[in-house]
């Protein structure tokens, strides 16, 4: 009990609380009996506060003739005055909501509104010798003349002005306003925008944590399949020992990554391990033996790759077992050799993040920076461009200071993106960077632009610079179930029973999710390993967890604005849930990118993006066997 | 630790935003206007539009109960309908008429049709124009509440309608194109909502506020009130149907008096009965006003926007299917009409 008093004395949201009900009941004084003199209306609060109010309103309605300037301003700073009250009790209220986003806008109310006093409150301070003069000339409206009775009382005054403004000094604080945050709200602002999408709850608890090394597994596994396209083939088997940065599993198919070991040890077997995404797959057993013996094909280093041809460094990268690090885990070198031959004159690296919970990205920018800016130099000397774009989120200042320091004057612009997701997804990113617009069924480089994340192109630059294949990677470790939050660097192939043991598993976690909450898979072992594409394990908790009930559309359209590829949600999910697929085609059902936006919005609850999946299905299956037909 | 986990499709988060809080912020924003609604016609005012609530909630629930549905109740959806239809009553109407129009707004026009979301035209406005059809004359006594007779309305016997003095609103006078009218009922008390009228629907102003937070709260979207009050305002303008007045008097007094800014705010913009589509959205509000003035203009009643808002609620499914917003990175269909005509 003693400490939780004390934990509220020291909460600023307590202060908020207490000066705003000052404010409100000192509001109250000019209504209370004892000042008579003007208003003579003996009934005292709350009746007398109506009928001020009636009293504005008759103001507006009997013609008064409005004798000097001053009486129109105190008339105005009265309205003021009377709405920012308002809002600091709507405020207050909402203040002890448990909704989060209603406390959120009980914060904005009060912020806002105590603004709006403050000024208020200053300009009266002005007019303080000039107030009766004006008060003089309101005639017949003496109820009315009871509030600015306040006004004439210096103490008064002084204390309502000092009181809003520590409220609004106050709250601002508690809303984390920084200088450099407005700053680049204001500059993302101006960046361009894709329609749609939705503002999620961020709760970037990790991107102050720096990121910390992992130990290996006694036990890692590395299934075959960790990419699109085709699974590998193991080059070792049971019984063979492997080292660290040992090729283990490659094939000859073009769409694909090798797989290199991560320890030193022995392999035990080669067999079906259950996989994250995709339930259960083959994959390679190894025993760690924890001396960590490297391999000779390491460290190949290429300090002047300028001396290397496209060719060569393409194969490097091949090489080293690169993909898409953002989650999708596209091979990398696959996506450089298709837009050499589009030719395209845009490079653009994704570091949005606009996944909630993650921060993998933000802390690779804080602390691997010149493996980063290196790493974007290399691809620049790929395709023969001069210069590239940055697209980042406005919510991290931090990692967007330090790229405008490491950026400047190097031809590589650092592009303020508006906090909204999905700011990240291919086709929205590239519409807010560059105002281009890909195609409905074509890729990013058809409209002249490649997308690499900031973990890939730091990826390449160890590839290509320091000789290391991809045998590690940054996970953010968050979510209400897990003791200590954190990003970890984590050799591939770590079980993540591993990882939670290390950050404490609470046991009242329901549901354990890989990758981000909107976008992740939730798993249902813990035996499956970290992958390429593993950019977060996020654990939730009973509350957390969706469990309710479905309710009916009532077509609120709250999808259909929050669809970033503006499609109808609701009206594909009708049609799905009636099996007519030849409809969902008429809708582009084809085109959903599975954000998660729809699901996200719905009041009703309804899992929007199931249905979407499902008609997504069916509507790409109807066109193959029309193809084949013909 | 337990070993079974929950597995699901992503997304793992949802908003907080539920039907019952949608409701609950459409509730909110009704309340300035009820709080006006009391200052201005009396405690009267607030008796109807509680029996008017009660009555629309306990329809819904012996519905709920009879035909063993699940109970939907909780969604809070029967108190907006209630507050909206004792809104567009005058504050002389006997007690019972709010529970004859509950009755029909809920169990004819909501749940015969399946409910929430189900239903193909807005229970209260139904509630409102069967009320209008049938009661007519109570349905058309204002009591002006500027003049005094709010004080005498505390005391009308609750189960009679009793003789007050009645006065014309505002639409009654640009029907009849008098010009005493910018006398008689100024336009300051038009906005501020000292006139005659229903409960809900005098206090432009008070309407305006509840729907700033609307908008605020992303409960409803712009398209629709803009559409529908810019048509209004835009054809009032442009061919006034008076003489005596300005044309921007004509404009303000078309749009401050009347059901409009109610119907455009809370009415038309009701999630059921309106396009999902934002280009249909538009369509549905310009057609909402251009009826309302048509009515206006050319009708029988003084009043439009309640049986213009019914009309353009059975074009709502027509319209949603003829605008399907073109995909991004996909064609519009104009593109690619005027491709064809190039090839």
């Amino acid at each position: 009990m003693k400490t939780k008093i004390i934990s509220q004395l020291k909460s600023r949201r307590f202060y908020i609380r207490l000066m705003s009900a000052a404010i409100l009941i000192m509001s109250f004084i000019p209504f209370c009996n004892p000042i008579t003199e003007y208003g003579g209306v003996q009934n005292s609060s709350l009746i007398t506060v109506m009928k001020s109010m009636g009293s504005v309103i008759q103001y507006f309605s009997t013609e008064i003739p409005r004798f000097s300037a001053y009486s129109n301003v105190l008339f105005i700073m009265v309205i003021l005055l009377y709405v920012s009250l308002i809002g600091i009790l709507f405020g207050f209220l909402l203040s002890f909501s448990h909704d989060e986003s209603y406390r959120g806008h009980g914060q904005n109310s009060i912020l806002y509104s105590a603004a709006v006093m403050t000024v208020v409150f200053i300009v009266l301070c002005i007019l303080y010798f000039n107030i009766n003069i004006a008060m003089y000339r309101f005639g017949s409206v003496a109820v009315y003349r009871k509030l600015l009775i306040i006004f004439r009382m210096p103490p008064f005054l002084i204390l309502f002005t000092v009181i809003s403004a520590a409220v609004l000094v106050l709250s601002a604080l508690e809303r984390g306003f920084s200088l450099s945050d407005i700053k680049y709200r204001i500059k993302s602002s101006l960046a361009h925008r894709f329609k749609g999408g939705v503002h999620v709850p961020y709760n970037k608890v990790t991107s102050k944590m720096a990121i910390e090394t992992l130990p290996p597994a006694k036990i890692m596994v590395y299934p075959l399949s960790q990419h699109i396209g085709a699974a590998c083939d193991s080059l070792v088997k049971a019984g063979d020992t492997v080292k660290i940065g040992q090729k283990i599993a490659d094939t000859d198919a073009f769409v694909s990554a090798p797989i290199h070991a991560t320890v030193s040890g022995k392999v035990t077997k080669i067999d079906y391990m259950p996989h994250p995404t995709l339930n259960s797959a083959p994959a390679i057993v190894v025993e760690n033996d924890f001396e960590d013996s490297e391999h000779e094909s390491l460290k190949k280093t290429h300090a002047d790759y300028k001396a290397l041809s496209t060719e060569e460094l393409i194969s490097i990268i091949r090489e080293a077992g690169i993909t898409g690090m953002g989650g999708a885990s596209f091979p990398t070198h696959v996506k450089i050799q298709s837009a050499l031959k589009d030719n395209i004159d845009t490079l653009i690296i994704n570091a949005a993040e606009c996944e909630p919970y993650l921060s993998n990205d933000n802390r690779v920018i804080l602390e691997n920076c010149d493996e980063l800016i290196g790493g974007i130099d290399i691809l620049r000397h790929i395709f023969g461009l001069k210069n590239a774009y940055i697209g980042i989120e406005a919510n991290k200042p931090q990692a967007i200071k330090v790229l405008n320091k490491a950026t400047h004057k190097t031809g590589i612009r650092v592009v303020v993106l508006r906090a909204k997701y999905p700011q990240g997804g291919e086709k929205q990113l590239i519409k807010a960077v560059c105002n281009r617009t890909v195609p409905s069924g074509k890729l990013p480089s058809n409209v002249g632009c490649s997308i690499f994340n900031v973990d890939t192109a730091a990826a390449i630059y160890r590839a290509v610079v320091l000789g290391l294949p991809v045998m590690r990677r940054i996970v953010t470790v968050a979510g209400s179930g897990v003791e200590k939050p954190c990003n970890l660097n984590v050799r591939l192939g770590t079980p993540f029973s591993n990882i939670l043991e290390a950050c404490g598993l609470k046991e009242q976690t329901k549901k354990i999710v890989m990758g981000g909450p909107m976008m992740g898979i939730s798993q249902y072992s813990l035996d499956a390993p970290v992958i390429k594409g593993t950019s977060g394990l996020l654990c939730f908790t009973e509350n957390e967890v969706e469990s309710e009930k479905d309710a009916a559309c009532i077509r609120c359209g709250g999808c259909v604005s929050a669809c970033p590829m503006n499609l109808t949600p609701n009206y594909i999910a009708m049609h799905t849930k009636l099996r007519d697929f030849e409809a969902c085609e008429k809708l582009n059902a084809a085109d959903c990118i599975e954000c998660g936006c729809c699901s996200f919005t719905c009041p009703a609850k309804i899992p929007l993006v199931q249905y979407m999946r499902l008609a997504k299905q069916n509507v790409i299956e109807n066109r193959k066997r029309q193809v084949t037909k013909k | 630790m337990s070993d079974l986990y929950y597995v699901s499709s992503s997304p793992h988060i949802k908003s907080s935003k539920t039907v019952q809080s949608v409701m609950r912020d459409v509730i909110i924003a009704l309340t300035p206007a009820l709080l006006g609604a009391v200052l201005f016609f009396s405690f009267r005012a607030l008796v109807i539009v509680a029996v008017s609530v009660l009555s629309c909630v306990l329809f819904e629930f012996l519905y709920n109960l009879i035909f063993k549905k699940t109970q939907t109740v909780n969604d809070l959806s029967a108190v907006v309908t209630g507050i909206l239809l004792g809104f567009n009553m005058p504050v002389t109407v006997p007690v019972y008429l709010p529970v004859i129009g509950a009755a029909f707004a809920i169990i004819v026009v909501k749940m015969l049709y399946g409910g929430l979301g189900k239903n193909i035209a807005n229970p209260a406005l139904c509630g409102r124009i069967f009320l209008f059809l049938s009661f007519s004359s109570y349905m058309t006594t204002w009591v002006n509440a500027s003049t005094g007779v709010n004080k005498a309305a505390n005391f009308l016997p609750l189960f009679a309608n009793t003789d007050v003095v009645s006065s014309a609103t505002p639409l009654v006078y640009l029907k009849n194109a008098d010009p005493s009218v910018l006398t008689d009922v100024p336009l300051s008390s038009a906005f501020i909502g000292t006139i005659g009228g229903c409960l809900g629907e005098t206090s432009a102003i008070l309407l305006i506020i509840g729907g700033l937070y609307l908008l605020y709260k992303k409960v409803i979207t712009w398209h629709i009130p803009a559409a529908y009050l810019g048509t209004v305002a835009v054809i009032t303008f442009l061919f006034p149907h008076m003489e005596g007045i300005s044309r921007l008097q004509f404009t303000a007094y078309n749009l401050f008096s009347g059901g409009l800014m109610l119907g455009a705010i809370f009415m038309a913009t009701d999630y059921a009965t309106s396009p999902v589509t934002p280009k249909g959205r538009i369509i549905f509000g310009v057609g909402c006003g251009l009826l309302t003035v048509f009515i206006r203009y050319f009708g029988g009643y003084p009043e439009g926007v309640s049986f213009a808002i019914l009309l353009m609620n059975f074009l709502t499914w027509f319209i949603d299917k003829h605008t399907i917003p073109t995909k991004f990175g996909g064609e519009s269909k104009y593109a690619k009409i005027f491709k064809k005509t190039n090839e």
